[in-house]
Formats: structure tokens, sequence, C-alpha cells
């Protein structure tokens, strides 16, 4: 389980994925792609998506393009280098032994830890990700079928379902 | 011997394994473990979350199988000790496999992002699994689908698959709210127009 003071840094960066994803990129000897970062730091991948999207918009992370569905991240050598300056600057105060919790939770200093919080969270805008010649022909995805399989593989499922579980609500229950 | 090891060994000779070693559906083979495995877990104080692939296997009684059981959890050391105890074997950061059962367990130690209140529930035998809602399932694989296009057929069609098998309970507002915040209107607008046609 993470320490107290650990959780508290994570906060800060709103959210463990931020946290984590910094810290997987400073640690990285190369470029990584966000399905790596979040596999291997067991995160969610939409999530972690979503925020090495707002790294970019900050210039905290710089992504380059490799192939059509292929981008890698690394940290930018200003933002990125000094957001991870931070970060570490953050872990090792909370690692000092003196570190009063109660004090840190206290709601004066959750002020000045507020006042010093970089703002990631605005929205962003992710029509910038989303290109005209980058949108799914789903017809064309969806011609890999022989017509009329997929709608016997759900009526297939349905039944197999209903075999197995009754419904009550939002509860199912195996049947005996 | 250590601790750890008697403990595997109770575990290889419990009725419950011997229960899933005879299992030869895959299926329900994983879907008796995670509802052990939860129970165990959950009297350890730990809450767990069926999530990704393995979930919508549940909701399809197998039928769009998954390689591995993605299970987000509120303490990751209960979860993995757990784990090992049950004769799994890391394999990376988060993915833990039990060659003698074949199956793999993804543990994700992050806060559930969907909504708990929608949560559907697993009753099988004396266990209880708790399952993310296909309104959940579905924003997420277009989510995907759109933006990562790791395997966007399948995701494609795992959406289409839960829209038309819940069709009578499916909470289209609450889904719609999700597109509208993923900016994935637009295919789950596709899904829905494939799922009518099923």
């Amino acid at each position: 389980m993470l320490s107290r003071g650990r959780m508290k840094i994570e906060e800060l960066f709103g959210g463990r994925t931020r946290f984590a994803v910094l810290e997987a990129l400073a640690k990285a000897k190369q470029p990584m792609t966000a399905y790596q970062i979040a596999i291997t730091n067991g995160l969610d991948s939409a999530a972690t998506y979503r925020c090495l999207t707002e790294f970019s918009e900050f210039g905290i992370v710089e992504p380059e393009r490799k192939g059509r569905n292929r981008t890698t991240y690394k940290l930018s050598k200003g933002s990125g280098n000094a957001a991870v300056e931070f970060l570490r600057s953050l872990k090792q105060k909370t690692s000092e032994e003196s570190i009063d919790l109660e004090k840190w939770i206290s709601p004066e200093m959750q002020a000045e830890r507020m006042a010093k919080t970089v703002r990631l969270d605005t929205k962003f805008n992710t029509s910038a990700f989303r290109t005209p010649t980058e949108r799914m022909d789903i017809d064309k995805l969806m011609s890999q079928r022989v017509p009329g399989e997929l709608s016997a593989l759900i009526a297939s499922s349905q039944i197999a379902f209903n075999e197995l579980f009754e419904q009550n609500g939002n509860v199912f229950t195996l049947k005996a | 011997m250590k601790l750890e090891s008697k403990t595997r060994t109770r575990f290889k000779t419990s009725p419950e394994y011997k229960e899933l070693k005879q299992e030869s559906d895959l299926f329900k083979r994983r879907m008796f473990f995670l509802a052990f495995y939860t129970q165990k877990l959950k009297e350890n104080g730990v809450d767990a979350i069926l999530v990704g692939g393995e979930a919508i296997d549940l909701y399809t009684a197998g039928s769009f199988a998954s390689a591995d059981i993605d299970l987000v959890v509120n303490n990751k050391v209960i979860t993995e000790k757990l784990l090992n105890r049950f004769g799994f074997a890391k394999q990376d950061n988060t993915l833990w496999f039990n060659e003698d059962l074949n199956i793999v367990v993804q543990v994700i130690a992050e806060s559930y992002t969907g909504d708990t209140e929608k949560l559907r529930k697993f009753k099988l035998k004396k266990y209880e699994i708790r399952v993310a809602a296909p309104e959940d399932l579905i924003a997420k694989r277009l989510y995907s689908m759109k933006f990562w296009k790791s395997n966007p057929k399948l995701e494609f069609e795992q959406s289409v698959a839960l829209l038309a098998l819940f069709s009578d309970s499916i909470d289209n507002q609450y889904l719609n709210r999700l597109a509208r915040k993923d900016d994935t209107e637009d295919v789950l607008a596709e899904a829905r127009k494939y799922a009518a046609e099923a």
C-alpha cells in the first residue's frame, strides 16, 4: 500500500496516472508508447492516453509519430525535466523522517500545496488528435465479416447467457 | 518449507482447486476462479471490480473470449500476494500467469473510472463478482477503438454486442454523456446502427 506521504504527492499531480506517467518517462531509457506506459505500470490505457495528450499540450512530453497508429512519448527538455525535478524534490521531502503527516494534511498546508500545483486539468481539445484521414471506415472494418455473422454471434451469446444466468435487476445469478 | 509455499500446496489440494482443474471449459474455469479469488480478496479487505475483455466475455457468455482477467483493485500488495499464493507467477509489472490453470490476471491498481452505482453483480454459487457496467465497457471500447486503434474490429464488435444484448436495460442517457465526454458520439452512433440491425 502506498504511504500517506506518497499518496499526497499523487494528489498534487492530480491523480496517480499523471504521477506514474511522469515517473515512467523519467525512468525510461527510450521513448515509450502510451500503451507501453499503461501496461508496465498497471494503468488504465485510456486514462494514460488522455494524460499524455494533456502533457503534450503543456509541452511536458514530446510526442513522436512512428508509423500510422504509433506515437511514442519522451519528456521534453524544458518543462518535462522541470516537472520531474519537481516530482523528485517532493518525493525527497516526503521521505524525510521529520515530516509531520498531520501538518501535511492540515488546511493551511493543503492551501499552500494548491498554490504550487501545476494545473494540468484544463479541458483539452480532442479535435487536434482526430484528423479526417485518421477517421475509421467502420463499414470497411465490418465488411471483414460474412454478412449475418456478427448477428449470429450475438444471438448465440444471448442464448448461452440466458442458459447460464438468471437476471434480477442488476444481479445475474448462475443457474443451478 | 516456506509459508508461501505451504499455502500454495494447501490451495492445490483444496476442493476449489480440484473443481477448477476439472473444469475443461476455459470460460467457466476463469469465471469460477474469479469468483473464488474475489471472495478471498474481499475476506482480506480488498475491493475488486472486473473490467475489460473478461467482463465482456462474461456478459457474452464466452463468445468474445479475452486473453486475461483485468481486475481493478484498491490494494495491489494484498492482491498480488494472494495471486502468488494461488500459484500465479509474475510476468511483468501487472500481469500474473498460472500455467497450471491457464489463467492470466492483470492487476490494475487504480481507482475505478466508471460509475460504481451501475456495477452489475454476478452470483456464482456462494460467491459474488462485481462487474463493470455494460455502458462503461462500451464507452471504454469505443474510446479505445477511436483513439488507440489497437484492435478496432474487436472493440467495435464488442460494443455492438453489448448494445444489442442489453438494449432493454442500457442507460442511454448515461452512455450519451460518456460519449460526449470522450468525443466518441460518432462511433457510438455507428455502433447503435449495427446493434439495431443485429
